[in-house]
Parts: C-alpha cells; sequence; structure tokens
C-alpha cells in the first residue's frame, strides 16, 4: 500500500469513528466545509489524531491550504513520509 | 414593568415527551421511572432512574449529535418542541431582541466521565479536543441560540435543583427590563452517568426500592425514601404581551412574577423552619401581586427526600395558614422523577397546564400525606386554576417561586 492509500484509508476512519461522518459523503474530492459540513473544530479533532498517529505534531500553517479531504490525506501522506511513519502498521481511532 | 406572557411549551421528560403527552401522562398519573439502561447500574446501590426517550423527528443527525452531550440533545428538543408550539418565526423578529436562558446544575456529565475515564485508561490522545465545549454547563444554551441565530442576551443559570425556576426568573428580568422581547427560558439535565448516580446514592439522596421503579418516586408520602434522578429539559417561550400581541399569539398564561431566597443554612439541608422557602414563597406572592386566597394551586417541589418535603410542608403552612389546608398540591416528580436543573422549567410547564386545563392531577404513589396540606392523590382533581405557583428548591439552600395566572 502507498503512503497515499494508507493515508487516504486512516483519515477516512478518522472522520467516520470521531466525527461520525457516513462513510459513502467522504470522498478525496469532498470538501471539508460545504460537503462535509465541518467546523474548526472538527479539523482540531481530526488533527489531534492525526498528530498522535504520526507521534509528531501538525504546524498550524500547513492547514491553511486544507480544504477537501484529498488535502488532509495529501499532508498526512507527506508527513508520514517525511518522519518514516508507516500509516498501514497504525489504527486511528 | 411590562407583562410577560407564556407563548410556547416543549418538554422532554422520562413521563412523556411534548406538552400535549406531558399533560396526559400527568393527569393519568404514568410513571416514566424504570430500571437504568444508560449505563450498567448492576454494581450500584440505585438502578432506577428517569429516562427519557426522544421520537426519531426530535434526535440531532449522528454527526450532530456527536458534537453534543446529551444535555444539549435533550434542550434541544425542547426548544424545537417549544419553538413550534409558538409559531415564532425567528426571521421575522428584530435581531437581537430573543434571547436564551438555560438552567443546568451538572453540565455534560457524561462527556465529562467518559473522556476522564478513558484519560485514565488510555492516556492522553483518548481526550476529545471537543471535551471542553462539550461539557460546558452553557453548551444547550449557547447551541439553542446558534441553531435558532437569536442573538440577544443568552446565559445559563446553575443552582442545582433550582436551577430551572431560577433560569425563568433570570428570564423574566430580562423581558421585563426591556433587554429582550423574546426569551426562551428553560432548563436541562442529563446526569444519568455512573460518576453522578453515585454520587447522589452516597449522599442517601436517592431511593432505594429498585425493584418497584414505577413506585420509587413517592413526594409527601409517610413512607418515602428519597428521590428517583432523572434526566429532562422544559423549554417555555416567553414574550412581551406586547410581542405577543403584536403578533397575534396565542398566550397559554401570564408569567406574573417570582419570588427568591437563600436558606444562608446548610449546603444540602433544608432549613428545619423552612424560614428561606417561605419567604420565597411571600414574595412571589408580593410580586404577582396575589394573596393567599387568590392561590388555586401549587406545583410542590416535592423530592420525596424526607427533609424536603416536610421542610417544604412547613412552609406552605407558614404562608397560607388556613388556606393551606385548601389549596390543591401537586409533586410532577412522582412521575417524572427529580432531573436537578431541568425539574423547574418542566413543572413551570405542568403550572401552566393546570392553569391552561383546570386541572391538578395527582401525586402518584402517594400514602399519608404531610400533615395540613392538601396533596392530591389518587385521580386528577378538575378544578379552577387561575393562578398557580412552583417551587423549587436547591442544594445550596437556593429557593425559587414562581407565579402563573391566567391571561
Amino acid at each position: 500500500m502507498s503512503y497515499d492509500e494508507a493515508a487516504l484509508a486512516a483519515v477516512k476512519q478518522t472522520l467516520i469513528d470521531v466525527l461520525h461522518i457516513a462513510e459513502e459523503r467522504i470522498t478525496p474530492e469532498a470538501r471539508l466545509r460545504e460537503d462535509l459540513e465541518m467546523d474548526s473544530l472538527d479539523m482540531v479533532e481530526v488533527i489531534t489524531h492525526v498528530e498522535d498517529d504520526l507521534g509528531h505534531s501538525v504546524d498550524e500553517e500547513f492547514l491553511t491550504d486544507v480544504q477537501s479531504v484529498g488535502d488532509v490525506v495529501a499532508l498526512v501522506s507527506k508527513l508520514a513520509a517525511e518522519h518514516g511513519v508507516d500509516l498501514t502498521a497504525k489504527v486511528l481511532s | 414593568m411590562r407583562e410577560i406572557v407564556v407563548t410556547g411549551l416543549g418538554v422532554a421528560t422520562p413521563a412523556a415527551v411534548g406538552a400535549a403527552d406531558f399533560l396526559t401522562a400527568q393527569v393519568e398519573g404514568r410513571s416514566g421511572i424504570t430500571e437504568i439502561t444508560r449505563f450498567d447500574a448492576s454494581g450500584l446501590p440505585v438502578r432506577i432512574a428517569g429516562e427519557v426517550t426522544l421520537p426519531g423527528e426530535l434526535l440531532l443527525e449522528p454527526q450532530e449529535r456527536n458534537k453534543v452531550d446529551r444535555v444539549t440533545q435533550l434542550a434541544a428538543a425542547a426548544a424545537r418542541l417549544a419553538v413550534a408550539d409558538s409559531g415564532l418565526e425567528f426571521d421575522a423578529v428584530r435581531p437581537g431582541s430573543a434571547g436564551v436562558v438555560l438552567g443546568c446544575g451538572m453540565g455534560g456529565a457524561e462527556t465529562m466521565q467518559d473522556n476522564f475515564m478513558a484519560m485514565h485508561e488510555r492516556g492522553l490522545a483518548a481526550v476529545r479536543s471537543r471535551v471542553v465545549p462539550m461539557s460546558m454547563a452553557n453548551n444547550a444554551a449557547s447551541w439553542i441560540a446558534i441553531h435558532y441565530g437569536l442573538t440577544g442576551p443568552c446565559t445559563t443559570v446553575s443552582t442545582a435543583c433550582a436551577s430551572g425556576g431560577d433560569a425563568l426568573v433570570t428570564a423574566h428580568q430580562m423581558i421585563s427590563s426591556g433587554e429582550a422581547d423574546i426569551v426562551l427560558a428553560g432548563g436541562a439535565e442529563a446526569p444519568l452517568v455512573s460518576g453522578v448516580v453515585s454520587g447522589f446514592a452516597r449522599l442517601k439522596a436517592l431511593s432505594r426500592r429498585n425493584d418497584t421503579p414505577a413506585e420509587a418516586s413517592r413526594p409527601f408520602s409517610g413512607d418515602r425514601d428519597g428521590f428517583v434522578i432523572a434526566e429532562g429539559a422544559a423549554v417555555l417561550v416567553l414574550e412581551s404581551a406586547e410581542h405577543a400581541a403584536a403578533r397575534g399569539a396565542r398566550v397559554l398564561a401570564e408569567f406574573a412574577g417570582y419570588g427568591r431566597s437563600c436558606d444562608a443554612f446548610h449546603v444540602t439541608m433544608p432549613h428545619p423552619e423552612a424560614t428561606g422557602a417561605a419567604a420565597a414563597l411571600e414574595a412571589a406572592l408580593r410580586s404577582a401581586r396575589l394573596s393567599p386566597a387568590d392561590v388555586d394551586h401549587i406545583n410542590a417541589h416535592g423530592t420525596a427526600t424526607k427533609f424536603n418535603d416536610a421542610a417544604e410542608a412547613t412552609a406552605i403552612r407558614t404562608v397560607f395558614g388556613t388556606d393551606a389546608e385548601r389549596i390543591p398540591i401537586t409533586a410532577t416528580k412522582s412521575i417524572t422523577g427529580h432531573s436537578l436543573g431541568a425539574a423547574g422549567a418542566i413543572e413551570a410547564v405542568a403550572a401552566v397546564q393546570a392553569i391552561m386545563h383546570d386541572v391538578v392531577p395527582p401525586t402518584v404513589n402517594l400514602t399519608g400525606a404531610e400533615p395540613g396540606i392538601n396533596v392530591v392523590g389518587g385521580s386528577p382533581l378538575e378544578t379552577k386554576v387561575a393562578a398557580a405557583l412552583s417551587n423549587s428548591f436547591g442544594f445550596g439552600g437556593h429557593n425559587v417561586v414562581l407565579a402563573f395566572t391566567r391571561a
């Protein structure tokens, strides 16, 4: 599994488990605010889980351009690669 | 001073959800007390409570429900019912003229317990970043303001079991001072988590009639053994009389006045001579310009603890003298249990309904009432109710009495 595939699976699971978003709504194209009705606190919940999973904190400056599920996946994938974290071995909860 | 009227009722209680069904439950004496199902209470000394069953249309969507504590879900249901009952269209309301006041004793107890337990077991990563906004006591009032876009004053009062009554007083003051024209006012509580139930049980405040839940809440009975803890919420739409008239609203009753005091005596024990409760009753009569002879009904605080009910009976005898033997009293908690910060608001709804329908519902499970007062047991009493009082007394010594009259 590539970093992107693993990141998509992990982000999807976080959105389902933590935010109770219906699975069929979560696509890479889905916009966080407009399509998934996420607010800033939802974003904080997702990021704290990403941080726990990566074992590293995420700089707020990385979040300014995050608009869609695909953007979150790209961010998680990039950070996982940078830190050498194997997301497939992790279970985001 | 501006007249304040009630134009909408919304209730979510263990006995019934919605004003119409709540009235039926009261008149029929239908108890909402059951074995606890919201958590595993099998190891606790108290295994009964009043749980609310919300119909599907009043449940928030899963994604929204996940962002709020149970207490906000209950408040949201009561607010939706009240607003629908009032016929209010907030789009037509002057910006900033509508507010919210809720009473809440415990805040988001389930959220706090779940997160703190999870942190103890699994560490920091188990704590949701939403735990503070979800559990703060003012979350429910804030949710209602956000949901309806109400930009007038929005606040939360916390005076334990008097919170719901105190919230209505605050709303009365907001409208009479001109700060708001409309206030969604009430109370909400969701205390059915093991930590809170255990705390009240350890305080020896709760009935232990675990095997007969529907018979456990016995206000004013000689064999009462404590209250039955419950969740619940109620919201009343309060408006200035002019505002209600201008929009052609259906007026259910006038919120004619209130009285308040503090025992300043003990954190949980009522004053044995009930001087504080009596002072609040007297203040309510003065505020509403009623004499004891004018009072047709009292909705008692009536928790079914040994000390509360005795003190409340003393206060009523002190203030009403011989009229105490005449005035029909009921204790709604006999069917709803005691929903702490929501109780005063739920019972305000009951008092308004007594006026609307000229009926005093029975106190169920009544055997051998306190002497010198007229607690209605058995069947509902059909009688003229043009003026009704509703009592709420809380840990901390808070005494609140609301006065409602026929509009």
